[in-house]
């Protein structure tokens, strides 16, 4: 059997290079996919601050809660990750100290710094990164060595690493300023200092401060940003395992060590890891998916031109339990080759998709892959998997007909499809829109979800029902054209109405790929604008002032002095975590919150007050949006469980409930609250409103004098106003682009493949045209016609897709149903989807008809 | 129309006439000789059979008197008209005029009906049928019952008098049907066979035929015999034992 299944695919190579290709295509997909998802659990940044360290000892960065399941039952709900960086508190060291292998325990201290020009410029810190200012003491963490110059000594004094002062234009002796927090004060610069062998760190610069200045201006006394700890040479893995047992019962910490260590020195490293995860995981799926429907239409394209092969094996001896042997092994032999020799490639792409994140800033350069065999040999399994179960319906399909039937068979199909996968194809669209309609019931960014979702489960019922569509379709397109005179054009009709499966399983990767990528793209454009529109909607101050970093809160009141001026109010944007005691099943929440000054709001922020008053937002209290509060079934006066950024628990009480916006996000409060748990310190805007007869030009050139205060400050109008969108946010739109640009790849190429392959099948019937007195014009003609129509309808049901979740969406954000966004990516998709179709149909065609006629073997059988 | 047609004048009996007609395919060292230099006429208003055994040639003659292939050298007319000058356009539109085709394989196109197929070629030369013509070959081939039909719901033979009314609907002068009989059983295949005899001495259509069926071949009114790429003789009013006389002197077949 398997020396027959080797000869038939040795004598039929043309027809097996088109499933080679595709489960090639698809290992490559897998294997990068894979990658990255093991990537998202097991990559990362190697340490940088923190090399010379085994094991370090940071703020534990996530939040849980266990649940009651069942009787007596109790396990951890979804973990949320916190935005901020969580402290450590200094008493550990002792703990810590005390595990055995321990050779030192450094505390760290680390707080963002801006470094500040001659000429007032602020400076970012390497690579783009930030700055981070730190206690000399824990220099021996890098460990960085005095170039020039001496340690700091007194409070005055700093050092800075060989780049930055290198870009700061300073040298040992001179004066730099430098800002923490606040306005930037004057500090003599006693040295230069460098890791060994470089000039610097990547993406972060180092400021080194004296221990007592610079835990006195981290802002936490008492707290440290990560415990390093450093073992005698070789014994890392023990004394992480040491460490953690005797931190086991400290939930407020994490132990990192080995490539890990990165993530406690930079936020980054560990939410570029989580949006990894997130992502190819869910991409994974919509991958698994194209890859069967690519894969089964392939082989069955290539299994239905053997039909009378089989017939034949059949009818002088194979049994249909032989032949469904023969042909699983040809598949698993084929689809073998192709998969493993996909792997490498698959290998390859990964380490190009990363390069594309990085080169978008989703994940920070030097983010390690890892790639162990596990994806490896994942991808493996699940093509040759996908590609046995589709031999396997075809063969069975071809093997229901009786041999003599099979053998005299025309090459008309017939668009016959079980009834289980008619009805649960029709199941499947109700419920899609079903979902599209949620899109219209659910408030705030949530609403993006069910419209993702029901363009999913769409697609799949697309997928489903394909070959019914598709000649519902081409009796429609084909009626209208059989009345045309034009002998292309009703042959084409003709044609395209008797073989609608055969352009189905052409069609289908086509339609499923534009109707899921467009309604990606738009839901997610969607959102961010409609994000930024309430936001500038709900602002009604005069000037926004922002400085590239972040401004401090005190140039509010700084602002204030300014005549003219009414009020002013920082904005500080962070994330906190909604804990809702009473639910059984998702207790923890993570939302956007603003912190405002409540007492500065006139004129400033204009968010409609349902409940309660803003001005009673100080202190203790919180103020949350019309969904939020009602989500939790809260009413002003109740307590709010919440947990800020950096871990903190508060329970404020509800003074206020306002309209929703998504802009503004869910949660309100008092700044000053809010301020000391976010990483920065710093508000990523002031809004200022003038009193109404002062001269605005005038008002504005007094903030702008504000900018000798607080280096980069500018002033703007509230048009240029842009919230933070939800970083994470942020991320996954590219994330998606990159991603779906590699799938869409995938599938040009696989649909180049099945119409090629079916276009050459026709060679026979376009040779026949020809000889009974078609014109090599005319028989092109038809073939472009017949292009049209299959291009034409992938075109339109891939656009039918996303039009109800779109425009549900829209409503709900806007009120118009017209998706925003640039029409040019759907243009793009489209001009894509058109351009694959026309040329893999006639490109091929032109080729057979080109052909002599008499070479086509067509006289004899 | 690019080609001029010239009327058959008066005494000119062939339909086809090939004058020195050699074929080459590949060139230098794999070059193979499949016709060297056949010179023959076919009758018109006669059921000429050309046989031969394997490799003899009649394939490529098919083509060539056809106008599928172009000869290597020598000339081909059909009727009046010169047939290797002709740019393929030109060729193309003769074909669909004046010649008809009938294959092994029926070679109908499975997306249409019978009528569908049987008027394809007028639809290419945008002419519509001749409702009269139309009705007395359908008439003939015994098809009246399924004009509605698609090829698959036919049987072989029905396939491929259905072929047969293909190439009769634009009259054209001369029919080539290359071994018509060879998927058809036994019984079907005489009823095509006597189908073509009949339209040969009752319309007076010309029908040229290439067959290794000794029994295919005793239907014709004479038999040209090929071998090795060239003509040998002619044989009138063959019967099946003295074909297959022949044919055994001529080798293998």
């Amino acid at each position: 059997m398997l020396s027959l299944a080797w000869a038939t695919i040795r004598a039929r190579r043309s027809a097996f290079v088109a499933s080679f290709l595709a489960l090639f295509g698809g290992a490559i997909l897998f294997t990068a996919c894979g990658v990255l998802l093991e990537s998202g659990i097991f990559g990362g940044v190697p340490a940088q601050r923190y090399a010379a360290t085994q094991v370090v000892v940071g703020g534990n960065q996530t939040v849980t809660q266990r649940i009651k399941v069942g009787p007596g039952g109790e396990r951890d709900a979804k973990q949320e990750n916190l935005p901020e960086k969580v402290t450590v508190d200094a008493k550990l060291a002792g703990t810590v100290a005390g595990v055995p292998g321990v050779a030192k325990v450094i505390g760290e201290v680390s707080f963002p710094v801006l470094v500040v020009t001659a000429d007032g410029r602020v400076l970012p810190g390497a690579d783009g990164g930030h700055s981070f200012g730190h206690g000399w003491g824990s220099a021996e963490l890098t460990p960085f060595a005095v170039r020039s110059g001496s340690a700091p000594a007194g409070p005055g004094d700093v050092v800075l690493d060989a780049e930055l002062a290198q870009r700061a234009g300073v040298t040992v002796g001179a004066t730099v300023r430098i800002s923490v927090r606040d306005r930037p004060e004057s500090y003599r610069v006693s040295g230069i200092a460098a890791p060994s062998g470089v000039d610097r760190l990547a993406r972060q610069s180092a400021v080194f401060f004296t221990d007592d200045v610079a835990r006195s201006l981290s802002g936490a006394p008492g707290r440290l940003a990560a415990i390093g700890v450093l073992g005698a040479p070789g014994s890392a893995d023990d004394l992480a395992d040491g460490v953690e047992k005797a931190l086991s019962d400290n939930k407020d910490v994490t132990v990192y060590s080995g490539v890990e260590r990165g993530e406690a020195e930079s936020l980054d490293a560990a939410q570029s890891r989580q949006i990894l995860t997130i992502i190819s995981g869910s991409f994974t799926g919509f991958v698994f998916m194209i890859v069967i429907f690519v894969t089964a239409s392939t082989l069955a394209l290539v299994l239905n031109q053997r039909r009378r092969e089989i017939a034949l094996l059949r009818t002088i001896a194979a049994t249909p339990g032989q032949v469904r042997r023969l042909i699983g092994i040809e598949t698993l032999l084929v689809s073998g080759a192709g998969a493993v020799l996909g792997v490498l490639p698959g290998l390859f792409a990964s380490y190009g998709i990363r390069d594309a994140f990085v080169k978008i800033g989703v994940i920070p350069e030097g983010f390690e892959l890892s790639a162990s065999p596990v994806p490896m040999a994942a991808a493996v399994v699940l093509c040759v998997g996908a590609a046995w179960l589709a031999a396997w319906t075809s063969a069975r399909r071809l093997l229901k007909f009786k041999p003599i039937e099979a053998l005299g068979e025309a090459a008309v199909e017939k668009a016959k499809l079980g009834l289980g996968r008619a009805i649960t194809g029709v199941v499947l669209l109700l419920l899609a829109g079903a979902g599209a309609t949620a899109t219209l019931f659910l408030q705030g960014q949530l609403a993006a979800v069910p419209a993702v979702m029901s363009s999913l489960i769409a697609v799949i019922g697309i997928g489903l029902l394909g070959p019914r569509l598709m000649s519902g379709a081409t009796r429609i397109v084909g009626g209208l054209m059989l009345g045309s005179r034009a002998t292309s054009r009703y042959l084409a009709a003709r044609n395209s109405m008797a073989n609608s499966r055969r352009l189905a399983a052409a069609v289908t990767p086509l339609v499923l790929t534009l109707g899921f990528s467009v309604t990606q793209f738009y839901s997610q454009a969607m959102l961010t604008d409609a994000t930024q529109e309430q936001a500038r909607a709900a602002t009604s101050a005069d000037f926004v002032l922002s400085a590239p970093a972040g401004i401090p809160a005190s140039a509010a009141a700084a602002a204030r002095t300014v005549p003219g001026v009414r009020a002013a109010t920082p904005l500080v944007g962070s994330d906190v975590i909604v804990y809702d005691p009473d639910a059984s099943e998702e207790p923890l929440s993570k939302v956007k919150a603003y912190g405002v000054d409540a007492g500065q709001l006139t004129g400033t922020l204009s968010l409609a007050v349902r409940q309660g008053r803003f001005d009673d937002l100080r202190g203790d209290t919180v103020a949350l949006s019309e969904s939020e509060a009602s989500w939790q079934g809260k009413h002003v006066g109740d307590r709010v469980e919440l947990y800020l950024g950096d871990r903190t628990r508060v329970s404020p009480r509800l003074v206020a409930v306002y309209g929703n916006n998504l802009g503004y996000g869910d949660v309100l409060l008092p700044q000053d609250v809010l301020l000391p748990h976010t990483t920065s310190g710093l508000a990523g805007s002031v809004l200022v409103s003038t009193v109404g007869t002062a001269d605005r030009a005038v008002v504005e050139r007094g903030l702008r004098e504000l900018a000798g205060t607080y280096p980069g400050l500018s002033v703007a109008d509230r048009h240029s106003l842009t919230v933070a969108t939800d970083g994470e946010q942020e991320a996954n739109i590219w994330l998606n682009r990159v991603l779906l640009g590699v799938i869409l790849l995938y599938v040009a190429l696989s649909v180049v493949n099945t119409l090629v392959t079916a276009t050459l099948d026709r060679s026979r019937e376009l040779t026949l045209l020809r000889l009974v007195g078609g014109t090599r014009r005319q028989v092109l003609r038809m073939i472009r016609v017949e292009s049209w129509i299959v291009v034409g309808i992938a075109v339109v049901l891939g656009s039918a897709i996303p039009v109800l979740p779109l425009a549900f969406l829209g409503v709900n954000f806007t009120g118009s149903p017209l998706p925003s966004g640039t029409p040019l990516v759907y243009l793009g998709i489209v001009a894509v989807t058109v351009l694959i179709g026309l040329l893999s149909i006639r490109l091929p065609a032109r080729r057979v008809v080109r052909a002599g006629l008499a070479d086509n073997n067509l006289t004899r059988e | 129309m690019v080609y001029t047609r010239t009327e058959p004048m008066v005494g000119q009996d062939h339909a086809v006439r090939l004058a020195g007609v050699t074929k080459v395919y590949g060139a230098g060292d794999s070059a193979v000789t499949a016709l060297r230099g056949v010179s023959l006429e076919l009758r018109r208003g006669r059921f000429t059979a050309v046989m031969g055994p394997s490799g003899s040639g009649k394939s490529t003659f098919l083509h060539c008197a056809a106008g599928l292939d172009r000869p290597t050298s020598g000339s081909v007319l059909l009727g009046g008209t010169e047939l290797s000058g002709l740019k393929e356009k030109a060729l193309t539109e003769l074909r669909r005029d004046r010649i008809g085709f009938v294959f092994q394989a029926y070679n109908l196109v499975p997306s249409l009906t019978v009528l569908d197929n049987i008027t394809l070629p007028l639809r290419f030369a945008g002419r519509t049928a001749d409702a009269a013509w139309l009705r007395e070959i359908v008439g003939r081939v015994g098809l009246d019952q399924h004009l509605k039909r698609r090829p698959n719901q036919l049987s072989g033979g029905q396939q491929q008098r259905v072929a047969v009314a293909r190439a009769l609907v634009s009259r054209p002068e001369v029919v080539f049907a290359d071994e018509p009989t060879g998927a058809l059983d036994m019984r079907t295949g005489a009823e095509v066979l006597t189908l073509l005899r009949r339209l040969v001495d009752e319309a007076g259509q010309t029908v040229v035929m290439v067959t290794h069926d000794p029994v295919a071949a005793a239907h014709a009114h004479s038999v040209l015999f090929l071998a090795d790429g060239r003509f040998v003789e002619e044989m009138p009013s063959p019967t099946p034992e003295r074909v297959a006389a022949r044919m055994t002197t001529l080798g293998e077949w």
